[in-house]
């Protein structure tokens, strides 16, 4: 544990900045040279899923919590916005950012009792709690259309600027999810992120120095909840359809994946995690019937050989080889 | 000099390419299915459906000596994969018209797209709501389940069986189920003296029947898809009630007998007449191309073809023929599919229409009764 930590957020300030320039630019430039539509599809679902893992990186690389509810949280901020606009006629924007601080409080209420216990109870609460969102969704028919779906969402819009091709929500969703890297990495390097760092090292050791504990967990708690309702909505109002198929159980364990492949405790590793396994799941579409042994085998070897997660991984490798070589150096 | 020849080696090289595949290059048609995931049972059956229909296509010549190709995704029975698979596809291939997917929530995030691009589709989904309100472009082969119901309806008529005890899931299915039955109830004289509703993971349905069989029904209806079916068939039996029973029109499966039993027997169900083709008289205009079907499936696959299967295979022969007709042009076909009148199918006879987009009746459908580990024809 205390290994690990060391090799936390491993990046400096002045190289995250360049991550972040190099990834702005990457969003802007991508376009130019991509024309495939499918390939746009593939990039916008990366940035969806980017989005909902690094809020629920926060929690579990700096909280040590497991949450198994992101997809009920992910599937309210997508039923919200969709039934708000489309069966009531609320404006999307407003109803994005209503929808975001509901999902907010009922984390809220879900999490600050569980994260008040000792152990992993967060795990059942949100266990349980995207079940019973999962059975709302099929049995509240009338409202959210069952197990056939939502359909007819309208498409986001700015002005006369419409986002109804994937081109145009490439943009709107990459922005996003740039917003959510930023806000994640000021977060991680202000007061709080050390906070949360003193949490991930030794919760008793945080609660002598004063940190209110529980508070910041049900903080970090909320965000990412707010960053899977945000998500949500953004799919919604892409896709333009929802089902309670897509806001499953099996969501959960998805993004918690992406998480521990990515490298928890680092926004880079977040992104990192979304984009391989999702684009790695399209990928082994031409394996057929054996995508699952794949996909479950490239699973098995990171986690044996890099139980920290890849960007964390290689980064902390990469560090033990300098090391290494600088002291092969001072040896001559 | 060396550059010239380059430009006449590539140029030569493209025109004598394209001349190889002129002629008998391929109609792509595309093909999405839950080839994984919990609809796959059914879409692995639907996309063997398929196959067996082109391959007897191309036989035949195909378009004008050019087959007819299927490119197939998998949509792992979910519709952002769903999506997802529809864009590769539309991306990659040039395909004229679409079949599939397999369920209706996948089939339902598909049709934005598809109504976008104008791609001709034949869905295999049973929800209704595909095809209310009709939509330009999409199509669907499984009947509608007010037609079924209306199947069952007729039998309880002709027999003066005017009590029914109507037991549904709590899904989609089983919540349409219940608000047609009442509309039939009405048009056709008979009362519903007892509804019930269960959830599809209840592993117990015996305190629902035992308060519908309170009210002294004269038939019971049971509409559910998957294991529930056998459950309330085994409750039944068990609670001694033998009023005939009445399952929906995705049952004619050989999984119902292991999922019921012993308890299958003389449950009677509205069905294609896939699984009774060999007891239909000969007279009737579906048994010829019902039983070479199935000889072919069973030869092929191993497998014995359910109701779901029919489906499958008529939503590929209608495009088939709506490509021949048209050739490959996707709004051509859309057309032609809108004017196929009279098409003998293994589901039925269909009659699309710009107001019909499944084409099927009541009358196409056979009402079927488990019997001794199979199926006969009730009527």
């Amino acid at each position: 544990m205390r290994n690990r930590f060391k090799f936390m957020a491993p990046f400096t300030q002045k190289k995250e900045t360049l991550f972040l320039i190099i990834f702005a630019l990457g969003i802007v430039l991508i376009p130019l040279f991509v024309k495939n539509k499918y390939y746009f599809m593939v990039m916008n679902i990366v940035g969806l899923n980017t989005i909902v893992v690094i809020g629920l990186n926060l929690l579990i690389g700096f909280t040590g919590q497991i949450s198994l509810g992101h997809a009920a949280f992910y599937g309210m901020g997508a039923y919200l916005s969709a039934i708000f606009t489309t069966t009531y006629g609320f404006p999307p924007w407003p109803t994005i950012a209503l929808a975001m601080i509901i999902t907010g409080m009922v984390a809220y209420f879900v999490g600050y009792p569980s994260l008040k216990l000792k152990g992993h109870y967060l795990v059942m609460a949100t266990l349980g709690f995207s079940i019973i969102v999962h059975i709302f969704m099929v049995e509240l028919d009338q409202i959210t259309g069952g197990p056939s779906g939502f359909p007819g969402i309208p498409h986001l819009s700015i002005g006369k600027l419409v986002f109804h091709d994937d081109l145009k929500n490439f943009y709107l969703i990459w922005t996003f999810a740039f917003l959510c890297i930023l806000v994640s990495l000021n977060l991680v390097n202000s007061r709080v992120g050390r906070a949360l760092k003193a949490i991930h090292g030794s919760e008793v050791a945080a609660n002598t120095l004063g940190i209110d504990t529980d508070k910041y967990k049900a903080k970090v708690f909320v965000l990412s909840a707010i960053f899977a309702s945000l998500a949500g909505s953004l799919y919604a109002h892409y896709i333009t359809f929802i089902s309670p198929r897509s806001f499953d159980f099996y969501y959960s364990i998805q993004v918690v994946t992406m998480v521990i492949v990515g490298g928890m405790g680092s926004v880079w590793g977040a992104f990192f995690g979304a984009g391989l396994l999702t684009v790695l799941s399209e990928i082994l579409h031409v394996t057929e019937k054996f995508n699952i042994i794949i996909y479950g085998a490239i699973l098995t070897l990171v986690l044996v050989f890099l139980p920290e997660g890849m960007v964390v991984g290689f980064y902390s490798f990469y560090r033990r080889r300098k090391v290494k070589t600088l002291i092969e150096k001072e040896g001559n | 000099m060396k550059r010239g020849l380059l430009i006449i080696l590539v140029l030569g090289f493209c025109m004598f390419s394209s001349g190889v595949s002129y002629g008998a290059e391929p109609i792509k048609i595309g093909a999405i299915f839950s080839l994984t995931g919990p609809g796959a049972h059914i879409g692995v059956a639907q996309r063997n459906s398929v196959l067996i229909a082109i391959d007897e296509f191309n036989k035949k010549g195909g378009v004008g000596g050019r087959p007819v190709e299927m490119v197939v995704g998998d949509d792992e029975s979910d519709p952002t994969k769903a999506v997802m698979a529809l864009r590769k596809m539309v991306e990659t291939q040039p395909i004229v018209a679409l079949i599939g997917p397999t369920r209706t929530d996948t089939g339902m995030a598909m049709i934005p797209t598809l109504e976008k691009e104008g791609i001709p589709t034949f869905m295999h989904a049973g929800g209704d709501v595909i095809i209310t309100p009709v939509r330009k472009w999409i199509f669907k082969s499984p009947y509608r389940a007010a037609d079924a119901m209306e199947r069952i309806a007729l039998y309880l008529k002709k027999h003066n069986l005017t009590k029914v005890g109507f037991l549904h899931a709590s899904d989609g299915f089983g919540k349409d189920g219940a608000a047609i039955v009442d509309r039939l109830a009405a048009k056709h004289g008979f009362e519903v003296v007892a509804k019930e509703t269960f959830d599809m993971k209840d592993v117990d349905m015996t305190a629902q029947l035992t308060r519908i069989n309170a009210r002294g029904p004269r038939a019971i209806i049971i509409w559910t898809i998957g294991p529930p079916m056998g459950i309330t068939t085994k409750n039944a039996r068990a609670l001694g009630i033998t009023v005939p029973l009445f399952q929906c029109h995705g049952g004619a499966e050989p999984i119902f007998f292991r999922l019921a039993g012993d308890a299958a027997e003389g449950v009677m169900m509205p069905s294609t007449k896939i699984v009774v083709a060999d007891k239909l008289p000969d007279t009737d205009v579906q048994k010829k191309k019902l039983v070479d079907y199935i000889k072919e499936y069973e030869t092929r696959f191993k497998d014995v073809p359910g109701t779901m299967v029919a489906y499958g295979a008529d939503a590929a022969y209608l495009l088939l023929e709506a490509i021949k007709q048209a050739g490959p042009d996707r709004a051509k076909i859309r057309d032609a599919l809108e004017g196929m009148k009279g098409y003998v199918g293994l589901s039925g006879i269909y009659n699309l229409s710009p107001e019909d987009h499944t084409g099927t009746t009541a009358k196409d459908i056979a009402l079927v009764k488990a019997e001794k580990g199979r199926f006969i024809l009730v009527e």
